[in-house]
Parts: C-alpha cells; structure tokens; sequence
C-alpha cells in the first residue's frame, strides 16, 4: 500500500514537470502533509480521484520562475505560499516531508524488516547520510526534468546538517549555474516579511522580470 | 619547504622547538612531522578529537587532528581562528554552528592548514562535526571514513558493532594508502599510548588531592591524545607533568594555597581567556577537574590483533565529549556527579558552548539534577573559540557572582 501511495506521488509529481503544471507547490505539500497523517488506503483512493480531476484542469501560467524548494522538514503550505504569491511557481522539492520521502520503493521480494531498513538506509538521504555527492546528483536530476530556473533552500535555525548542505549546495549551484539562496527559518512562521523581501529580489535576479 | 604556507604554525613550530619542556618537544615534533609530510608529500590524515591516531601512526600516515590544529595557532595569533570563523561566514555556514568546526572549514579554505589526503572520521559527537567533514571533503576532494556508532552502546551487539566499525576505519587507511597494517609494530605503537594513559590516570587521581596540585586544564593530555597519541614523545610530555606535579606534592606546594573551593569546568576551556584560571585561583577557588582532561580509561590488551583493535574502540568511547554524546542525557548527568563526587567538587561551571545542542539542550535537565543533588551549577553561554560573542569582562562577571554565591553558602 505505501509503495503503491508512493507510486501515486510521483504520478503527481510528473504532473508537476509540464509547462503549465495543473497543481501549484502550495497544493503538492498540502497533499504530502495528508500523506504523512492520513490512514493510507483512504489517502491512496482520495489521491488517484485527484489525479483524474488534475487532467483535466487548467495548467498554472504567466509565473516568473520554475523553483526547486529544499531543506528541513516543511509543513506549513503557507511558506510556499508566500513564494508563490511573489510569482515563483515551485515545481519540485528536496524537502524531508516531499521528494525524499516517497522516490523509493521499498523492495517486495525480500524479507521486509531488511527491506523497509534497506530504504531507510538507501533513499535519497538527509545531510545526516554521508552521501553529499549522492543528494547532489539527484538535486541535479530534478533540476533537469523539472526545468528548474531557481533554488530555494530554507533551513531551520540550529540545524547544523542543513546549515552546512545549505552552504555545500550553493557552491555547487554557482558552478553549474543555477541561481540558488538559502533562507534561515523558525519552526513557527515568523519573519515573514524579510523572507518575502529575500524572495521577491531573488526572483529578480533570476529575471523573472 | 612548501613556501611560506601554514606561517602561524611555522612560527610557532620555530618558538617551540627551542624549548626543552617534553611537552613543547611534542607538539614541535608534530609540527614538523606535518611540515615534512607537505615537503615530501607523504598522506596526511584528518581526523578530528574523537579518534585516536593510532592505526595512522602505525601505517606511517601522518595524522592532523584540525582541531589540536587551529586551537594551537591562537596561542601564536589570537585573530588566526577569529579569521576562519569569518571566512566560513563569508561562504554561506551558519553563524550558530559550533564554532570549532567554523574555524577548521575556514582554515581549509583559507589553506592555512594542510589538506587532507584522506579524513577519518567517527561519526561522534555532534552534527557540527558530521556536516563540517562532508564539507571539508567537499572542498579538498579526500576521501573519507566515518565510523558509525550506535545511539545505546548498551545494546546488545552494540559494541561488535562498534568494533566492526573500527576495522573498516583501517581497511579504508590501508586501501587509500596502499599499505598494510604491521600488527607488530602497531603493538608498539598502542602499547606506548598504554603507559601514556598510565601517568595520564595517575595525573587526574593526584588531582583529587585537597588542595589541588594544579588547578584548570592541564593541557598535555589534551594535546598528547589529539596529536601524538602512540609516539614516545606524548608519553614524555604527560610524564613530565605527572612528575612535576609529585614534586610539587612532596613539597607541600598547590596550586591554590589557601584553596576555599573547588569548582569542576565541563566543557573545553575558554581558549581565548587565558587568564581565567588565575583569575579564579585569586578568588580561592580551583578546578582540579577539566572535562577535556577527564580522560578515564583502561589499558589496551596487546595480546592479538584483534584484542588491539577492541581495545582501541573501546578506548575510543572514553575520549572527552564522545563518552557523553552517546545515548540520553541521562548518562552525561550521571557523569557529571561522578565527577562532581570525585573531584570532591563544592560547584560546577558548564560553558554552554553556542554550537553544541546537546549541551545547551541538555540544560533544563542538568539543572534539576543539580538542585536535587544540592550542587550549585553556573550553566551560561559562552563561545569558547570566538571572544566576539561573549566579552571576557561578562563572562567573568557571571563567574564571579557565581563563585561569590558559592563561596557564602560554604561560609
């Protein structure tokens, strides 16, 4: 069943890779945080109604940049909002709560406590893994399947791992070229009106007129 | 000579090698061992307080502790880590991160210290650590090994685990360096570390004396276990110390005559206030007991290979800081009583280090400990590499009040 709700997802998300994408960030995370709280069968069939309802519904137009948001646990959809009202349209994430938590299948022809540690183990990690080449392969997969003009990566105060892959990320991006900037966060949203200044010029930088 | 690179460390290698203390003697041979390996390019290995540098010195591998590192060049030039801690800001690392780490990743990117052919890693005692590496592997392009460590070494197969751990921390030295692990000569090697702990337990017992013999860090132990820890020359310098400190014994001397109280310092000392512990001793008040000192550990079995290698690992739980980072608060309040009975303490002082969560996490906890206990503790915040956080006059005025209320309630 939580394969099956992950496959779900990324049917969702390949939604999210088109021009005009039916489904705005703020609607993805509000689904993903149902994900995580919803009994499974009951989000499974409320998920595939709304991918048939998705088809047919009006693509997301006239948005200034396509951006890939990353960083520490997220569930308040309205820090996407936020972005989003600036004219930013966040078509994917690296977020613990989003992308990372549904890519990979747990395997189903082994025994399943090795299986369900083998993903724990083996999905794209959190900066707590080794593994920054790895996180740093896949960010550059998203941003090519989703056509991504920005980064946006917020990190929580006093979260060192992402404090420091926040950092590593933006050495990275300088070199491939891929306008990036952290932003520093609380757990409650607060700040809001900094964070919608850093947003709002950092979109302009992009050239998102 | 690789030009005029590593100039502060350079000049402090010049300042040290003069000196006829063991301990200088130590610390200059370190120094000039890392020089020869960036002259000769021979593979110079990372590894941070955590790990011992045993197997690296048995591999005949050059071992740079980073932070035995950059703590050494503030003596030599006070602005040395201040402008790390800067230049890791400048690239984007959060000012609230430990700054220990923020020192070592600007001193990499400054190239004030040498690279790394290769980093050895465990992946104790903080997150700060855990990221700071990756970056520093990052930037320099060196491969490295963490060795993983259970949350609960108390769990069963925790410890088989841990050990496991440890052997692949040598198949990665040995593959990376092309070499192979001579078990003779790393018998040499441990049991050399052996007699070094030795003096360094007879050290801290004698500390447990009324009135202490010495009073704040002792700093040879600290230095001997992060830079040379299995080479002749930090069991000369811890030696030395042991001995000075017996003969100041037979001659009656301590190192706070009229001694009014004993305070224990958890945490690393405050680098940049030098003069603290004098400061206090004015007072009447000593610190027999400095975390980074309370190094408590047995022997290694030199008998095998592998009673080397589980005595090494075991040995390796007991470093300052790891022993408290492993599993709940619990453990680390349970040691810190420990201490507190041992060292015959009347207060504790815990500097509540900016970077380190679990300290300042831990705070509510160790205060209720505290109280039930009837133990005046002093919990403030200090960052003990940058003076730009909190000055020294604030800081002392904390201690001061503290000491002062302590000093009444004894009265």
């Amino acid at each position: 069943m939580y394969n099956e709700q992950h496959l779900l997802l990324r049917s969702l998300y390949e939604l999210r890779k088109q021009e005009a994408p039916p489904i705005s960030g703020t609607e993805a995370l509000e689904i993903l945080i149902a994900a995580t709280s919803m009994p499974v069968e009951e989000f499974n069939a409320m998920l595939r109604q709304a991918l048939d309802e998705l088809q047919s519904r009006e693509g997301i137009s006239g948005y200034r940049a396509r951006l890939l948001l990353g960083g520490v646990d997220l569930e308040d959809p309205a820090y996407i909002k936020l972005i989003e009202d600036l004219g930013g349209l966040v078509v994917t994430d690296f977020l613990c709560f989003g992308i990372r938590d549904f890519w990979d299948q747990v395997e189903e022809d082994v025994e399943p406590m090795t299986a369900l540690a083998r993903r724990y183990i083996r999905n794209v990690s959190c900066p707590r893994m080794i593994d920054h080449d790895g996180r740093q392969e896949f960010m550059e997969f998203l941003i090519r399947e989703y056509r991504v003009d920005g980064i946006i990566i917020q990190r929580m105060k006093y979260c060192d791992l992402w404090g420091g892959e926040g950092a590593m990320i933006q050495w990275d991006m300088r070199k491939n070229g891929t306008p990036c900037m952290v932003l520093e966060r609380e757990y409650l949203m607060s700040s809001m009106g900094q964070t919608r200044t850093r947003v709002q010029a950092f979109l302009e930088t992009i050239g998102g007129y | 000579m690789a030009g005029e690179k590593y100039e502060v460390h350079r000049r402090m290698y010049e300042v040290l090698k003069g000196r006829d203390a063991p301990g200088a003697k130590m610390l200059a041979e370190w120094l000039e061992g890392v020089f020869r390996a960036v002259d000769e390019g021979r593979p110079i290995v990372y590894h941070s307080f955590a790990l011992f540098s045993e197997v690296i010195i048995a591999l005949d591998l050059q071992p740079l502790c980073c932070e035995a590192w950059d703590m050494m060049a503030s003596r030599v030039d006070p602005q040395h880590p201040l402008k790390s801690i800067d230049a890791a800001h400048e690239a984007g690392i959060p000012s609230e991160m430990c700054s220990f780490d923020k020192a070592i990743l600007g001193s990499v990117m400054r190239e004030t210290m040498p690279p790394p052919s290769m980093i050895a890693l465990s992946a104790t005692p903080c997150q700060n650590a855990y990221i700071t590496y990756q970056a520093v592997a990052h930037i320099t392009g060196a491969p490295m090994w963490v060795s993983d460590i259970p949350y609960n070494m108390d769990e069963e197969g925790a410890r088989e685990y841990w050990v496991e751990q440890y052997k692949g921390l040598i198949a990665f030295l040995e593959e990376q360096s092309g070499r192979k692990m001579d078990y003779d000569r790393l018998r040499e090697v441990v049991e050399e570390s052996n007699r070094c702990v030795e003096y360094w337990l007879e050290l801290m017992e004698l500390q447990k004396m009324k009135p202490a013999p010495r009073t704040g860090p002792l700093w040879t132990g600290t230095y001997a276990g992060m830079t040379s820890f299995g080479l002749p020359s930090s069991t000369a310098a811890v030696k030395a110390t042991l001995d000075r400190v017996k003969n100041d014994i037979a001659q009656g001397k301590a190192a706070v005559a009229d001694e009014k109280a004993r305070a224990v310092w958890f945490h690393f000392p405050v680098g940049w206030d030098t003069g603290l512990m004098k400061w206090m001793a004015d007072m009447g008040v000593s610190v027999p007991f400095v975390e980074f000192d309370g190094y408590r550990a047995e022997p290694v079995d030199t008998s095998t290979p592998e009673s080397m290698i589980q005595g090494m690992a075991r040995r390796a739980l007991e470093v300052p800081m790891v022993k408290i980072a492993q599993g709940a608060t619990d453990r680390y309040i349970e040691d810190l009583l420990y201490v507190i009975r041992e060292w015959k303490a009347d207060c504790a002082i815990i500097a509540g280090h900016p970077g380190c969560k679990w300290i300042t996490g831990a705070h509510g906890l160790i205060r209720d400990a505290f109280r039930e206990e009837g133990i005046p503790v002093l919990l403030y915040d200090i960052d003990l590499v940058d003076p730009r956080v909190t000055s020294e006059d604030e800081s002392r005025t904390k201690i001061e009040q503290f000491l002062n209320m302590v000093l009444d309630r004894k009265n």
